[in-house]
């Protein structure tokens, strides 16, 4: 299949909880189901790779010999990273078609989509 | 992770509001009535962190473990945090972290099922004033949003919000205790835990003010509480079946209620096949376990009321006269005006609709009833089955006044064109 290269490319999710806080119970639980079952029919196609969530907390560290560590920005800003994805794609176009699908987009997310570099040389 | 959710679909209708729910009441049981708001805090938080995990990665096989083991997590950091401030409870505070910081995996469904129990006498405690209770109950036994308990209620979240906070207050004044009371004190307890479940339902059931979906899961919820009452040891008296009956059975004709347009439909005009017959069959159970032991509560005589619709092929094959007898019953029980103009429609059934207009002269108190549309459309029924047009639609105006729903006033809007297209019977009076 070496005609149709394929490539990887990561999904970083940001944002997407800086509204949570006033959802209710009911809400969070439609948010979690819309969002699941995008990443499960993907995993289905074969086209998604990993979905992982990141926790809140966060260190920043940074200088010589590390010799600064600080909390970041905070989880609630909208730089702040959930979590992310990788998924199977042809071309950066084909990648961008697929993160246009979340639902995250619902909810005030944000995806940056970036191709995972090669070490190939095909 | 995952095994309980190989698909997002299968994920249980609303798993965070009964889940959290639970976890509320089981960190209340070992918290203190005190820290309510610190156990609504943390479930709150916990189920933010769950959407944050189970979006990415399906929901795990014991979610309330889940919940709770995090849940826990949070309010072990909050009481720490509070204790640098307040280092008198050295002893309570010490066992408070046990528990805390003990794994969550030993939760059961009996220990939820016992938690939420005692919760249910916390939130339906006599102290409380009753929209209180049936918002405190929403909010902690149900999960649901001070908005949502808004929409069920026709009122402001501000409202609802003001509303817990005095509930909670007063829990912490009167440092209600998380127990189901002892035996000296049960059965009247007992009582005013089924009437706040019994008026849960009616805000449900009576026709849709506000938002719809949130109205049917009130009575949903009060189903799922009251039947939680009626498999509790302590709590399954017979006047608990015998409510759980009747929410059934009227329950499983609330779709047919309507039709497609949302127009309000007489008993004779709805669909009996969109009954649920499942609900229908467990609410004769409920009524049979009910009839175990001699005592006759009114949700019994009202549950067989119910029944007796229920079980008629068709609206001709109602059994009138078995519904007025137990009308009858029902009203030497409550005594109550508007029992009494209910039975009016059974009288007229059985016996015309001239002795249902006496049976409604003939109530004592009727001066009560005057600011009742559902009164005025009675009597609308009664005059246009007499053909007294005229005297019909003057009654239907006044019922159209005084009823507050759109749905209700296009009701009585219909039953006014119709008296209206047909000639007036001036023969006989």
């Amino acid at each position: 299949m070496k005609n149709t290269p394929t490539n990887q490319y990561m999904f970083l999710v940001k944002g997407a909880s800086c509204q949570d806080g006033g959802l209710s119970a009911e809400q969070m639980q439609a948010k979690m189901t819309e969002v699941y079952a995008w990443i499960e029919g993907l995993t289905r196609k074969g086209v998604m790779s990993a979905a992982q969530p990141l926790t809140p907390e966060r260190k920043l560290l940074s200088g010589k010999g590390a010799s600064i560590i600080s909390d970041g920005i905070a989880a609630e800003s909208k730089e702040a990273i959930g979590g992310f994805f990788i998924v199977t794609a042809a071309t950066m176009d084909e990648a961008v078609a697929i993160a246009r699908t979340c639902p995250m987009f619902n909810y005030g997310g944000q995806l940056e989509v970036r191709q995972m570099a090669r070490l190939d040389c095909d | 992770m995952g095994g309980a959710n190989d698909s997002a679909g299968h994920v249980a209708d609303h798993l965070f509001r009964h889940e959290g729910a639970k976890v509320v009441a089981t960190l209340t049981a070992h918290l203190g009535t005190h820290r309510l708001q610190l156990a609504e805090d943390v479930v709150q938080e916990a189920l933010l962190r769950a959407l944050q995990t189970w979006s990415y990665r399906g929901v795990p096989d014991n979610p309330a473990a889940w919940l709770t083991q995090v849940a826990k997590n949070l309010a072990l950091n909050a009481l720490q945090r509070e204790q640098r401030w307040n280092q008198k409870q050295d002893t309570i505070a010490a066992e408070h972290a046990r528990w805390l910081s003990a794994p969550a995996q030993d939760m059961t469904h009996e220990t939820f099922a016992d938690d939420t129990l005692r919760m249910m006498f916390v939130c339906f405690h006599p102290e409380l004033a009753v929209e209180s209770q049936t918002a405190l109950a929403l909010r902690t036994l149900c999960g649901f949003s001070p908005a949502e308990i808004a929409a069920a209620f026709l009122t402001s979240e501000t409202a609802v919000a003001k509303r817990l906070v005095r509930a909670r207050q007063r829990i912490r004044e009167l440092a209600l205790p998380f127990a189901v009371p002892d035996a000296a004190e049960l059965s009247t307890r007992l009582a005013g835990v089924l009437h706040t479940l019994y008026l849960l339902f009616n805000e449900g059931y009576k026709a849709s003010v506000g938002d719809r979906l949130v109205r049917e899961e009130l009575c949903e919820e009060a189903i799922r509480l009251l039947t939680l009452v009626t498999q509790h040891p302590s709590t399954q008296e017979p006047r608990a079946h015998a409510l759980l009956a009747l929410m059934l059975l009227n329950a499983a004709r609330l779709d047919a209620r309507t039709d497609d347009a949302g127009n309000l439909l007489r008993l004779h005009e709805q669909d009996r096949g969109a009954w649920n017959k499942a609900m229908i069959q467990r609410g004769i159970l409920c009524l049979h376990q009910a009839s175990q032991g001699n005592t006759l509560s009114e949700y019994h005589i009202e549950a067989s009321i119910a029944a007796t619709h229920c079980l008629a092929a068709d609206a001709s094959a109602t059994d009138w006269p078995l519904i007025l007898h137990l009308y009858d019953q029902l009203l030497a029980l409550t005594g109550s005006p508007v029992t009494a103009m209910n039975r009016a429609v059974a009288v007229a059934k059985v016996h015309g609709p001239q002795a249902g207009l006496d049976a409604l002269d003939n109530i004592a108190n009727r001066s009560v009833l005057e600011g009742n549309h559902l009164y005025h459309g009675m009597r609308g029924t009664f005059a246009a089955e007499l053909g007294q047009a005229g005297a019909a639609v003057a009654h239907f105006r006044q019922a159209a006044k005084l009823a507050l729903l759109p749905i209700e006033r296009d009701f009585f809007a219909r039953r006014i064109e119709e008296c209206e297209a047909k000639p007036e019977n001036t023969g006989r009076v």
